[in-house]
């Protein structure tokens, strides 16, 4: 990477998390595209479909399955 | 729809699910329904918010992050956690979903997790728009892995599992070099484990944590880059001091996992596996050549 190319991207960059900060700090804007050197982001804020209720509203229950590991602690870390 | 007054009425989103054409097998002689990303989408045009399926996938990409929450809250990601918090996310939360497209760089998506860290985002969700093939992964992996702050690393097998792919870890990097965040990957390809296999998703995701570890909710291993990791169980459960929930929602997330990945390797399946790959694939990870 050239330092013409590095000095572009950081420019890139700074765009980029500038008017990320300015979607986040406004509450009515739900969306945003960014455009940049031919990349498109479009940023949306976290939510699940419309304000439609829950497609599932129940845990679902699981019977004990064995697994060929005796202990399956190191596959997830809470 | 039509009213008995000849009025056009909004179609009833309480009364119209998604069909749930995915079934897996659970155990000897059960089996549980979930739904793929053109079910969703089906339901997206009956509720009237899309002409045609096929709209979904390439237009209104827009809902694509709405979507994935959805899939959250259905449960085959088999976290009790996330499944909670997908049903109760609202707007006013900040756990924002890019979709990245067109010619990105390693440098934009950094640029946009570390935005997402400054407004101390508990997740971000990385959409990129894709075929969801296990290229794609590779591209998106060996692009993002050549950055300095990100690394890939071939995670291995559990001892006592082995099989026909490979497990790669794409971490982040913090932009203080302080942590390091485990990615979460979520793909429509076969390898994946099922729990992170959206059938048909026209995109890849990547889902990690841009803040600090949060090491009351969880531990924080060392990782590959000599520091703290951050990772999903990080991320605030909102259940505060109810020790008795929490506990009851831990052992019904160990039991989903196990019942939804059984018979497949859990190997694939860790906190610390962003993509498991055909054993092919190693190779193209090992000695990559970026785009």
């Amino acid at each position: 990477m050239t330092d013409q190319q590095n000095s572009v991207l950081s420019e890139e960059s700074v765009g980029i998390r500038h008017a990320m900060a300015d979607f986040f700090r406004t509450e009515a804007v739900k969306s945003t595209t960014i455009e940049s050197h031919g990349a498109r982001l479009l940023v949306t804020k976290g939510r699940r479909f419309g304000n439609e209720p829950a497609t599932a509203d129940v845990v679902v229950e699981y019977p004990v399955v064995p697994t060929r590991l005796e202990d399956d602690a190191d596959t997830w870390l809470r | 729809m039509t009213t008995h007054e000849g009025h056009t009425a909004a179609p009833n989103p309480a009364r119209i699910k998604p069909q749930r054409s995915v079934k897996r097998a659970v155990g000897h002689s059960d089996s549980r329904p979930f739904s793929s990303f053109d079910d969703y989408a089906e339901w997206v045009v009956a509720l009237g918010r899309a002409e045609c399926v096929a709209d979904v996938r390439t237009k209104h990409k827009d809902l694509w992050g709405a979507l994935l929450m959805e899939w959250y809250a259905q449960g085959q990601l088999a976290c009790v956690f996330a499944q909670v918090l997908a049903r109760n996310m609202s707007e006013a939360e900040i756990w924002p979903t890019v979709v990245v497209s067109g010619s990105w760089t390693a440098e934009m998506v950094t640029a946009t997790v570390d935005a997402a860290a400054e407004e101390g985002a508990e997740v971000i969700q990385l959409l990129f728009a894709c075929e969801g093939t296990v290229e794609d992964a590779i591209s998106i992996t060996t692009r993002l892995a050549a950055h300095p702050r990100w690394a890939s690393a071939d995670r291995g097998w559990l001892e006592g599992e082995s099989g026909d792919s490979v497990q790669i870890g794409l971490q982040w990097i913090s932009s203080d070099n302080t942590y390091e965040s485990w990615v979460l990957g979520i793909a429509p390809f076969e390898t994946m484990p099922f729990t992170r296999r959206w059938i048909g998703a026209p995109f890849i995701a990547l889902v990690l944590r841009p803040t600090p570890p949060a090491t009351e909710r969880a531990e924080a291993p060392i990782g590959d880059s000599g520091l703290p990791s951050a990772h999903l169980a990080h991320v605030d459960d909102t259940l505060g001091a109810d020790s008795v929930k929490r506990l009851k929602w831990t052992e019904g997330t160990r039991r989903a996992k196990r019942a939804l990945i059984s018979p497949d390797p859990l190997s694939r399946a860790r906190a610390k596996v962003t993509f498991a790959l055909p054993a092919w694939a190693g190779a193209s990870l090992i000695n990559p050549s970026v785009e």
